[in-house]
């Protein structure tokens, strides 16, 4: 998690609000950002008079200088939470499957628990809300009782805080994926991969041209999203495993003999048991 | 890999403890294996013979660095006394008629097998060692051998018993609950991947009483009746007319590997 470090300023004792939002949760490739921003309740006004907007409404050029400003800023606090694709892929693919809503609340969570954890006097917490605003708002009471809740639809262009959150969130990832430096060796790929939206041809373009028959995308891609499927289909090899087609009637020497190719039928039981086949040679 | 022509395949090989960070090349042999006499692939590296194993499942490829190997198989060599390899070469070499010791040969002469070129890369290790089962005639700087039943016999039975104690000592949970009975049994099995079955598969079963094929359709290992592990006793003096002179050729050179437990027979009550 990102955010400012250093002395704990006086006014984290003031009743605060915090305002959270996220950026890229709908791209395939990136990482998924959860920002929060916050700051003295009595700081509500002068935040709302400093141009923070939902993120989406400015050009990239005017997000960075505002996101400067706000780092500048000693009265506001803010934090990120970065979540790779590599991470959203495993735990979306793993089979304890966690959904993008699952993720997203946690992080959100973790935002609101690290802001407590520094001392931060929370009084009102708003949440640009993931799947069901009510009963989202509802488990959010119920984690931290005393904090007054409001989670809405479109809460990054209703309250000043959250479009603040909303350009921390934005900016971290641009930056992320701006500095992306692919994990993968020996492989060169192209930085047009677009906006990272499915619908977007370049991203489409991009991620046919870099799937590898074996290892399927790079890890900047998720993995776990359904624009990946039909073009893993498509593209890579078939994986078969062992257990694919098992037999319940068939017999444990049937399935031995299925699952090895080296055997050792005239051999001494020492070398069949291991399935260890003498090299003959053709000359 | 684009543009990699050959096709790899992961080989782990045997090497001494003391070449551990040392790299080193190695020949490949085409040798009739000893008991089927199958053209099979052995590996000479650094002086030692080893034969190769072939290990694949079915669903299996090798990561190898930055790629992919499809095939998964898994080759394994491991060092096999030459004197194995030698067994075959000997008993045909002597041509032995009825009761006649057969005859003495040279090293060279016996190693030239035809559509087998290999064995001639086997001349010094050969010459190392093939007077734990042959009686040896020298004349001028030539050596002449000749295949020694009770060499070879006694030679056997030291494998039965080193093979024996490394089961009992290393072969882990499979072997630990036998007696030295069964693991002798088993290990005379173990050797019978070595040996060609008529002959000396035949001989060594033979002197240990032990009915392996009895005790594979038993499924069960069968007792074998304590026994000294010592070779027949010599036959009458006048078939082995060099006997004298092997025993001071032995002592000149000094202890070899196994020479003490020959010796230690002897030395055994019966």
């Amino acid at each position: 998690m990102e955010g400012r470090t250093g002395e704990e300023p006086a006014w984290f004792n003031e009743p605060c609000i915090l305002g959270i939002d996220e950026a890229g949760r709908g791209p395939v490739l990136g990482p998924m950002v959860y920002g929060c921003a916050f700051c003295a309740l009595s700081q509500k006004a002068r935040i709302a008079g400093m141009e923070f907007a939902d993120s989406k409404t400015l050009t990239e050029e005017k997000r960075e200088t505002l996101f400067e400003a706000l780092k500048e800023d000693t009265s506001i606090g803010w934090a990120a939470d970065v979540i790779h694709a590599k991470d959203l892929s495993s735990q979306m693919l793993r089979s304890e499957k966690k959904s993008l809503n699952a993720i997203s609340h946690d992080s959100a969570m973790g935002l609101i628990r690290g802001a407590l954890d520094k001392g931060v006097n929370l009084v009102e917490v708003y949440v640009d809300t993931v799947g069901d605003p009510e009963k989202y708002e509802q488990r959010l009471s119920e984690k931290f009782p005393g904090v007054r809740m409001t989670v809405r639809k479109k809460a990054d262009s209703l309250f000043p805080i959250v479009s603040a959150a909303s350009i921390v969130a934005k900016v971290t990832r641009d930056r992320a994926l701006r500095a992306w430096v692919f994990e993968e060796r020996g492989v060169e790929y192209g930085r047009q991969f677009g906006s990272g939206y499915p619908a977007d041809p370049e991203t489409k373009t991009w991620l046919a041209a870099n799937v590898d028959p074996v290892f399927g995308f790079p890890s900047l891609v998720r993995f776990s999203w359904g624009t990946c499927k039909p073009l893993v289909a498509k593209l890579c090899v078939d994986v078969q495993w062992e257990n694919d087609d098992e037999d319940e009637s068939e017999s444990t020497s049937a399935r031995k003999n299925r699952r090895y190719e080296s055997a050792a039928p005239g051999r001494h039981s020492y070398f069949k048991s291991r399935q260890l086949q003498q090299v003959t040679t053709h000359l | 890999m684009q543009g990699d022509i050959l096709e790899r395949r992961v080989l782990i090989t045997y090497d001494q403890k003391e070449n551990a960070g040392t790299t080193t090349g190695g020949e490949a042999l085409h040798l009739r294996h000893p008991k089927t006499a199958v053209p099979s692939l052995y590996l000479l590296i650094r002086e030692k013979l080893q034969e190769v194993h072939w290990f694949k499942q079915q669903l299996a490829s090798w990561f190898i660095g930055e790629s992919v190997s499809e095939d998964g198989s898994l080759y394994l060599s491991s060092p096999v006394d030459p004197l194995f390899i030698a067994l075959p070469l000997l008993e045909q070499a002597r041509m032995k008629k009825g009761d006649s010791p057969g005859m003495f040969r040279g090293l060279e002469e016996m190693l030239e097998v035809e559509g087998f070129p290999g064995y001639q890369k086997l001349f010094d290790v050969f010459e190392k060692t093939l007077d734990m089962v042959c009686e040896v005639r020298e004349a001028g700087d030539t050596k002449y051998y000749r295949l020694d039943d009770f060499k070879a016999l006694a030679w056997l039975c030291c494998k039965v018993e080193q093979a024996s104690a490394a089961l009992k000592m290393k072969g882990g949970k499979a072997f630990h609950g036998l007696s030295d009975d069964e693991l002798r049994t088993y290990s005379i099995g173990l050797l019978s991947e070595y040996l060609p079955a008529a002959t000396w598969m035949k001989r060594l079963s033979d002197h240990y009483g032990v009915d392996l094929d009895a005790a594979k359709k038993a499924r069960v290992l069968l007792p074998v009746q304590p026994l000294p592990c010592a070779p027949p006793p010599p036959p009458p003096a006048k078939t082995v007319p060099v006997a004298k002179g092997r025993a001071s050729s032995l002592a000149k050179k000094g202890p070899q590997p196994g020479d003490r437990k020959i010796t230690s027979f002897f030395a055994r009550p019966r």
